[in-house]
């Protein structure tokens, strides 16, 4: 008599398990347990963005402000600075700041470079890699301005303007400090 | 008249295009530096070369280094035809004994030099490694930027640098003067 009642909550069990699974390793979702996290390594997606990719990650920001770092795993002032682009990324509701990260790294690096990075470092946003057949149009679609040196990062306001742009390492509180005058409660 | 007119405001125009872009030239002024050996090298040494290429690289940077047999192959090409190559390490945590092992493991064939607490780089404003300067007799920027437009040989679509050079040895204008330059950034001293 029992069986049925305890099968249907057992069956309950797995379905909400497996629903919470997930929505944690959708791209750009916060890591939650060690569980999620070790499923998050192995459902990662690296996709390429190219040009046009860019723009709309740009400019159809649907309310909501981008915090874009362009990075790469051979550079290492970016590495240094990824344990804070993770704290930033935590630190928002990501309904509201959309932090994102565009890898320099090659497409063909994305198994054998990218994800086993993202993966230590235990990265929750969505990471990009660059794909252009010109290396110079993915520096001018990043910012006209840039020199093409990494790590640079960028801030967008809801309309998709440029509000602040850095070449180098930056810091969580910089880079807080610069969201946050255009969102001043986080 | 008029058409006498128009015509001497047309060379007028012309003239002081060109004068105005002449002007608009850098000009790097003269230094000196010391190789990983201690010899000082000067850019005034260079003085009757066609032109003289200035390298930012570095050691431990994975764009720099897929440059380095670029970087010697060019200097095969180019020194017969009266070009100096010289490079310069900029990056504080980059020491002499590292560059001097680097440049011997890479058979590097032109002189690298320490550029201490990145004096030099600032004075070019050179923010990467590997970023380029061509010079000329007058130390005056004839070409600033990347050497090509891909860290793996096999995709390079434009070799910038080797168009800049032919040009000045052929007595050209060089067409593309500026590029962007992609790579590590160079490590400063604060």
């Amino acid at each position: 008599m029992m069986a049925k009642p305890l099968f249907v909550v057992g069956l309950l069990l797995v379905v909400l398990i497996g629903t919470g699974c997930r929505q944690n390793d959708r791209p750009g979702g916060r890591s939650g347990s060690a569980a999620t996290t070790t499923e998050k390594k192995t459902v990662r997606t690296v996709e390429p963005i190219d040009e046009a990719g860019l723009q709309r990650l740009i400019k159809q920001r649907d309310g909501r402000i981008l915090f874009l770092n362009v990075w790469a795993t051979w550079c290492a002032p970016c590495v240094e600075e990824f344990p804070d682009l993770v704290r930033l990324s935590r630190a928002y509701d990501e309904t509201q700041v959309e932090v994102v990260g565009i890898s320099a790294d090659y497409p063909d690096e994305i198994d054998s470079k990218i994800v086993p990075f993202l993966n230590k470092q235990n990265v929750p946003f969505r990471v990009y890699v660059a794909k252009f057949d010109r290396q110079e149009d993915f520096i001018n679609a990043v910012s006209r301005s840039w020199s093409g040196a990494l790590p640079a990062s960028g801030v967008y306001d809801p309309q998709g303007n440029q509000r602040f742009f850095l070449v180098g390492k930056g810091t969580f509180e910089q880079f807080k400090k610069e969201i946050d005058k255009l969102k001043p409660t986080p | 008249m008029l058409r006498r007119f128009f015509a001497l405001l047309t060379v007028a125009v012309l003239l002081f295009s060109v004068l105005r872009a002449d002007e608009t030239k850098r000009k790097v002024g003269n230094f000196t530096l010391e190789d990983y050996n201690g010899a000082k090298h000067s850019l005034a040494d260079f003085k009757a070369s066609k032109a003289i290429v200035l390298m930012f690289i570095a050691t431990q940077c994975p764009v720099s280094n897929a440059y380095n047999a670029r970087m010697v192959e060019l200097h095969k090409d180019y020194s017969s035809k009266g070009v100096s190559f010289v490079a310069i390490n900029s990056n504080k945590q980059e020491s002499v004994e590292e560059i001097k092992k680097h440049s011997k493991d890479n058979g590097f064939t032109f002189a690298v030099l320490k550029d201490w607490n990145n004096v030099i780089a600032d004075k070019l404003e050179a923010s990467v490694t590997p970023e380029i300067y061509v010079l000329n007799s007058n130390f005056e920027v004839l070409y600033h930027g990347r050497i090509d437009d891909s860290q793996r040989e096999g995709k390079v679509m434009s070799k910038d640098l080797r168009a800049a050079l032919d040009s000045i040895l052929s007595g050209k204008t060089v067409e593309v003067q500026e590029t962007k330059a992609f790579g590590c950034t160079i490590k400063r001293v604060k």
